[in-house]
């Protein structure tokens, strides 16, 4: 049985490729859209964002509680039925249980997230997240 | 240690603070990391192992909803890792965190900003996390 430690030692790192993975242990996506060193920082129940250690931009994030926001959104009518959804579709989801305030308490522009995730054009695969 | 099909096997101290037991970490993830980047997230994943086994303090409830039962083991590594065998030391002011579901399946690792007055702790623990399940 291979560890992980075994595992990771023995691979070299890819090119990077700005791609939303669903964690299904966690509920959550998590999307990098810059590849560099970055550390966590929470902003609420549903968001958490990486930033870079040398410059504190913003690098990604973890949305969490997915299905918790679709459920929500499905109850407004939108309704997702293709096989694929753009993150930002669920980026604004999110939205509607976030404030101003909040982010702004956090110095956190969520203009900018929401800018740097659409134009990542990231779509997550929709069977992953209701499998 | 046991096995389960499509997880890695990591042996960490029990919540209870006492004796070891198994968590697991998806392979699926773990390969997401390798093929898609970024590169740090996936080398950062080798510091997992030392931190469920000699966490600074260990939190249990997430504030997020089904998350009740969810665990947060935060510790400090001895070094970062940005490569297989490249290490630096740890950023300053940090903290290693990995987080675990009820059924101990690990879902995030990261650093983030330590608790200037609590060492080894992280930021804003005390509305993030239910309660401490034991510290050191």
């Amino acid at each position: 049985m291979e560890s992980l430690t075994d595992f990771v030692r023995s691979k070299k790192a890819k090119k990077f490729e700005p791609k939303p993975y669903y964690s299904q242990n966690g509920d959550a996506l998590i999307f990098y859209f810059k590849d560099e060193p970055s550390y966590a920082e929470r902003v609420d129940d549903f968001l958490t964002v990486y930033k870079a250690t040398q410059s504190d931009e913003i690098v990604g994030c973890e949305l969490k509680g997915v299905r918790h926001i679709l459920q929500r959104m499905g109850n407004f009518g939108v309704l997702i039925q293709s096989s694929a959804v753009d993150m930002s579709l669920l980026f604004w989801g999110y939205l509607g249980y976030s404030t101003l305030s909040q982010h702004e308490s956090r110095g956190i522009r969520i203009n900018e997230l929401g800018q740097a995730i659409a134009g990542s054009r990231a779509r997550v695969d929709t069977a992953e997240l209701v499998a | 240690m046991s096995s389960k099909s499509g997880f890695f096997t990591e042996q960490g101290l029990d919540p209870s603070g006492r004796g070891a037991r198994d968590f697991y970490i998806s392979q699926s993830r773990i390969r997401h990391f390798l093929r898609y980047g970024p590169a740090h997230k996936f080398f950062e994943s080798l510091s997992i192992p030392y931190v469920l086994q000699n966490p600074s303090v260990i939190f249990s409830g997430l504030e997020r909803e089904n998350f009740q039962n969810g665990l947060c083991y935060a510790g400090l590594p001895p070094v970062q890792y940005l490569d297989a065998d490249v290490t630096a030391p740890p950023p300053r002011g940090m903290i290693f965190a990995v987080f675990a579901n009820a059924d101990f399946h690990i879902f995030e690792w990261r650093w983030e900003k330590a608790d200037s007055n609590n060492y080894g702790y992280p930021m804003d623990a005390q509305t993030r996390f239910t309660q401490i399940q034991w510290s050191r």
